[in-house]
């Protein structure tokens, strides 16, 4: 039994366009940079909304070749940014699993949980490995604008696809 | 082929074999940075290769952000003209004798040093370099110089700009290079802080100001201290100007560089 989901497809000009958003933020990261909001996380948004809709392993691949990409652009270490973005596909597949049809609010606790939870293992990380201590205030924040970035992302892939079912 | 397709990983659904797909994946990546592949000389050299041409890439995909984001500080710039050639008016008589003071201190300090029959050490040659980008994300701030491997540069160098002290040479290609700056997480610098030269070392903290850490002395540095390079460690040369106290709380001291990284067109980096 097909669920909600799977019956949506994107059409070749809305992958398009999801690709060109997606390098476009990702590029746009050794300009523009925010304390409040995390670009690396819209990114992992935007993987998690897109994961719900089919999609082949060819997807699979280019998310984790466009991780190795921010790598080598930002100097991460690599892996991170490719782990970083399939753990959100992966997310977004299991949250898709677990709602049966889509739900928006089972999707929108999936979402909110994970980037609390990554939140809290960065600051962790980041306190352990260079004595540096994230503002709570800031982490709040980011989690605030990630939520209602995902209610107006959602919404928007929503009625992006509708004309496709 | 087709034969091939009579496996158990064939025989799942299509969901679960793209299910699979990923966590392989992702077990691969995480053992990527778990292994910590990127201290290897094979990422060293595919870094060199690849972030020349993705750094192109990005800056060219970006182009429009990086349009509107000049556009919009050019008349931030144009509106604190008018204020900042009022002020400088006020100050132009001031700063005049000032210079003089700075000019006969200078002089003095020559002679001294003569009689002393001290070598100045602290003479370096330097190349001038434009800032081609800032590289950043919260925590890991660099900025991309043109300037390379043929102009001379080593990595470790460090840059100034024309305030103080900015950061160091990272990577090295040919004609371009990436320098950690003194607010990436990953900078730390011996530093002496005051005139009665307290020793300790300075951490970059990503978006937050740089923290002084294993300070000596810490209840007698006061805010407004000013903070330069050691040269202990054989890092930097010494007396290079960063910053000064800005904050002094039970936990932490925190730095205002001198140098505002974000108007930085060219830099000089130091043959030492």
């Amino acid at each position: 039994m097909k669920t909600q989901s799977s019956l949506i497809n994107l059409n070749n000009f809305q992958n398009s366009i999801f690709h060109f958003l997606f390098i476009f933020i990702l590029s746009s990261q050794i300009i523009v940079t925010n304390s409040y909001l995390n670009i690396l996380y819209i990114l992992g948004l935007m993987i998690f909304i897109r994961a719900e809709y089919e999609y082949n392993w060819k997807l699979i691949l280019l998310v984790s070749f466009y991780g190795l990409y921010q790598d080598t652009l930002l100097g991460f270490q690599f892996g991170f940014s490719s782990l970083f973005f399939l753990f959100f596909f992966f997310l977004g597949q299991i949250s898709n699993l677990v709602s049966g049809k889509g739900s928006f609010l089972i999707n929108l606790y999936f979402f909110s949980i994970s980037v609390v939870l990554l939140s809290i293992f960065e600051g962790f990380f980041l306190f352990f490995s260079y004595s540096i201590v994230i503002d709570f205030y800031k982490v709040f924040i980011n989690l605030i604008l990630m939520i209602i970035l995902f209610l107006f992302t959602k919404r928007l892939f929503n009625s992006f696809v509708s004309s496709n079912v | 082929m087709r034969n091939n397709r009579n496996t158990f990983f064939y025989s799942l659904s299509s969901k679960s074999r793209k299910l699979i797909l990923i966590t392989f994946l992702l077990v691969f990546f995480l053992t990527l940075v778990l292994s910590r592949f990127d201290t290897s000389n094979l990422s060293t050299s595919i870094r060199a290769s690849s972030s020349e041409l993705s750094f192109n890439l990005s800056s060219i995909i970006a182009s429009p952000v990086k349009l509107m984001i000049s556009g919009y500080n050019k008349i931030i710039d144009i509106s604190r003209v008018y204020q900042e050639n009022k002020e400088l008016r006020e100050l132009q008589l001031s700063e005049s004798i000032s210079f003089q003071e700075i000019i006969e201190m200078k002089l003095k300090i020559e002679e001294y040093e003569r009689l002393l029959n001290t070598f100045n050490d602290n003479q370096f040659n330097f190349t001038t370099a434009r800032v081609v980008s800032k590289i950043s994300n919260n925590y890991l701030n660099s900025i991309l110089i043109k300037s390379g491997e043929v102009n001379g540069l080593e990595p470790g160098m460090p840059i100034l700009g024309l305030k103080g002290l900015v950061g160091f040479v990272d990577q090295v290609r040919k004609n371009t290079s990436v320098a950690i700056l003194l607010s990436n997480i990953n900078s730390r610098i011996p530093v002496s802080i005051s005139n009665n030269s307290y020793q300790a070392i300075m951490i970059g903290q990503g978006f937050k100001n740089p923290k002084i850490v294993f300070a000596k002395d810490r209840e007698s540095i006061r805010v407004g201290d000013k903070i330069s390079t050691s040269g202990r460690g054989g890092i930097f040369p010494p007396f290079i100007l960063i910053g000064q106290v800005s904050s002094i709380t039970d936990n932490e001291i925190e730095v205002k560089l001198f140098e505002d990284i974000e108007k930085l067109t060219h830099v000089r980096i130091l043959e030492y």
